[in-house]
């Protein structure tokens, strides 16, 4: 059978790329036509389904898309939270009055808040917020008598590793 | 894009997106007009394309490589388009050939067939035709599809697939004269 090709390839003659590959297909086709079968099928699609479908296709398989979250700094999350919190207090407490004011807010309602435990703020969170704000910078309207810093920080920082300062 | 690229690329998780999008829009249409001559109505079509892809989807991780993609896909539209049947004639409490029958009948006020009178008895004796003599003349005639590819799909022999083509040929035909006398 290879001798045979190699004789018809050497004596000049040469066919079509994929001929004998194709031969099948063009045979099949000849037969049904001879026999009177039509070409065309008269099955039609409605206009732009292809592209429909596809956007359907990948709608129902691939994983949505997520929303980026967005990290941040203890000071937003606690004026978010004191936000919705206080337009929540509002709403229930004087339906029929609007917020005109923030100065409405009395600073004893949101101490309460932030020492009941909704915001909460870590050492961590403290230092990295004010890292680059010097002590004498701070300015604190009313006087705290040094022993009530003393008190308050044996009450609460149960380790000195709790702070992170810099030294100078 | 070559075809083991594409494969590697639907089963890694950062480029699978775009591999799948790009399945999608090669064969999309290769594979409707596959399912569309088994089930032969627009809206059952459209369900049973978009399941198959549901359906490669889910199972690429599975697929081995050792067939072209494109037989696979192939495979999968078809079982899908068979089941289909099966379970419509199961809820129509009726026979596969009664099936056949009935969904050929509704081809005449079928807006998404727009075929002469030929057509719709060519369709007519394709439904008289046992369901393997069926899908190789379709895949033969209408999508010309090799042999070889045709078994692969089909896992029947290729000489097989020649013999079913010629019968359905045969039996078509016959159908066409009896009609026409």
């Amino acid at each position: 059978m290879s001798k045979d090709k190699t004789n018809m390839e050497t004596k000049g003659f040469a066919i079509p790329e994929n001929y004998f590959q194709e031969f099948d297909n063009r045979l099949s086709k000849r037969i049904a036509s001879a026999a009177g079968i039509p070409e065309a099928s008269g099955f039609v699609v409605p206009k732009g389904y292809f592209e429909k479908v596809e956007t359907e296709i990948l709608s129902k398989t691939l994983p949505k898309k997520k929303t980026k979250v967005i990290q941040l700094s203890w000071f937003y999350k606690a004026a978010a939270v004191a936000a919705v919190f206080l337009i929540g207090f509002f709403i229930s407490k004087n339906s029929n009055s609007t917020i005109t004011d923030f100065n409405q807010i009395a600073i004893s309602d949101i101490n309460d808040y932030i020492e009941n435990g909704y915001v909460s703020l870590n050492a961590y969170d403290i230092s990295d917020t004010f890292n680059d704000v010097s002590f004498n910078d701070i300015e604190i309207d009313e006087t705290i008598n040094e022993d009530e810093i003393f008190n308050y920080l044996e009450e609460n920082i149960s380790s000195y590793n709790d702070l992170s300062l810099d030294e100078e | 894009m070559q075809e083991d690229i594409l494969i590697k690329n639907l089963k890694e998780t950062t480029t699978q997106e775009v591999a799948f999008q790009e399945l999608v829009s090669t064969y999309k249409e290769r594979l409707y007009w596959h399912i569309r001559k088994i089930v032969l109505n627009h809206d059952d079509t459209d369900d049973v394309l978009q399941n198959t892809f549901i359906k490669v989807y889910q199972n690429i991780q599975s697929f081995k490589g050792d067939s072209a993609i494109y037989t696979w896909l192939y495979r999968i539209a078809t079982n899908e388009s068979l089941s289909f049947l099966k379970k419509k004639a199961k809820e129509q409490q009726t026979t596969s050939e009664a099936l056949q029958s009935y969904l050929v009948e509704n081809l005449k006020a079928d807006v998404y067939f727009d075929g002469d009178e030929i057509q719709l008895k060519l369709q007519q004796a394709i439904a008289t035709l046992p369901e393997k003599q069926r899908l190789v003349f379709n895949m033969k005639y209408y999508e010309e599809l090799k042999y070889e590819d045709i078994s692969a799909i089909l896992d029947t022999s290729v000489g097989g697939l020649k013999a079913s083509y010629h019968l359905a040929v045969k039996k078509i035909e016959a159908f066409l004269k009896d009609e026409n006398e």
